[in-house]
């Protein structure tokens, strides 16, 4: 009897964990066709493969923090729901602001030092698309997440997958953006 | 007045935790850079780089977090690992069918030859970043039990910044040698 609920617990797990994984991949194609079909543009510039990872890391984390933190206190401030979804909003701006700067400066750094990048123009282009992924993509992650809850549905189970999906191929076009107006 | 010293004491943490996991992944874009102009004719194994690097965050989120659940200390890691091997196994054949035939679409003829070498790697990488992950986070988890520290704060973004940076050291290892 334990046995077979254990084996039921594991083939669970592994729908779930198969099915996440398989929607984050899908977009994460995506973000490599994106990639490969402006490769002169990224290549143009010394520093930008180093700084890729870095970009589509940030984006990510602040991304799911948001999530999480908008599904965990969505009871809580049921009835100031626009107030609180602003508010955090507003935080996640703040810290991917903070952390794209830090960032440029280590990244910019080492494409300098190591690759002869110019130490400004990797800066830049580092900050500028990590803004715009939180400007524009944030907002979306969020109301998405709201209005996941608003249906009754469980964003903890969605959201991660679909944000990385998201942001994998947005960072990627917000990368080529920065470098059109840095260059 | 102390929970907005309070509020802007955990936006520095919050700030600076995000910058530094996010600037450990630079060491893996080192290695990206290092042979930037060898793997921009690879179409396949460029189309694959965001897949490999997303694969590598979403195992090491669910390994990180079995491992330091106290519940889960109680099943088998064999049962854990069994689940993760085998998901890792189909998304190893998708990450490889879907690059190839996006390349294909954009034109890239890829050979007999090519396809045993890019199929070989997914499958080796893959599988080495997994067994990586399951002995780091075994290894962490222990350590920081051992020490009274929360593994749930740390377990995840180490795993993932040090399987990031393996996962594209073994992209730039196999694009110096394989390719």
């Amino acid at each position: 009897m334990l046995a077979r609920r254990r084996r039921k617990a594991l083939y669970r797990d592994e729908q779930e964990i198969l099915a996440a994984t398989f929607l984050s991949l899908c977009g994460a194609v995506l973000a490599g066709l994106i990639l490969e079909m402006n490769k002169e543009t990224l290549a143009s510039v010394a520093g930008v493969f180093l700084i890729l990872p870095g970009v589509f890391d940030l984006g990510g984390s602040v991304a799911g923090a948001l999530g999480a933190k908008l599904s965990h206190g969505y009871k809580a401030h049921a009835n100031k729901i626009r107030v609180f979804f602003l508010h955090s909003l507003a935080y996640s701006l703040g810290v991917m602001t903070v952390a794209a700067v830090i960032l440029g400066v280590f990244g910019a750094g080492i494409g300098a030092l190591i690759f002869d990048a110019d130490f400004g123009e990797v800066f830049k282009i580092t900050v500028i698309a990590c803004l715009i992924c939180a400007v524009v993509g944030l907002p979306l992650v969020g109301s998405f997440a709201l209005s996941l809850h608003k249906r009754g549905v469980d964003a903890d189970n969605i959201i991660g997958p679909i944000e990385t999906s998201f942001f994998d191929s947005f960072s990627v076009v917000t990368l080529i953006i920065a470098i059109w107006l840095v260059t | 007045m102390i929970a907005k010293a309070r509020t802007i004491r955990t936006f520095i943490i919050v700030a600076l935790s995000c910058a530094a996991a996010s600037s450990i992944s630079l060491i893996g874009g080192v290695g990206l850079e290092a042979v930037s102009e060898k793997i921009l004719p690879l179409v396949p194994m460029l189309i694959a780089i965001p897949a490999l690097n997303d694969l590598v965050g979403s195992y090491a989120a669910v390994i990180a977090a079995h491992t330091g659940d106290p519940t889960e200390r109680q099943r088998s890691h064999k049962e854990l690992a069994r689940v993760i091997y085998r998901v890792a196994l189909y998304n190893i054949v998708a990450i490889a069918l879907l690059s190839l035939l996006v390349a294909s679409f954009r034109g890239y003829y890829a050979d007999f030859d090519f396809l045993l070498r890019f199929g070989g790697f997914v499958l080796v990488s893959v599988l080495i970043v997994v067994s990586f992950m399951f002995a780091l986070a075994g290894g962490l988890d222990r350590l920081l039990r051992n020490h009274r520290y929360n593994p749930d704060e740390l377990l995840i973004p180490v795993v993932t910044s040090l399987a990031d940076i393996l996962m594209l050291g073994l992209v730039a290892l196999a694009v110096l040698t394989i390719f």
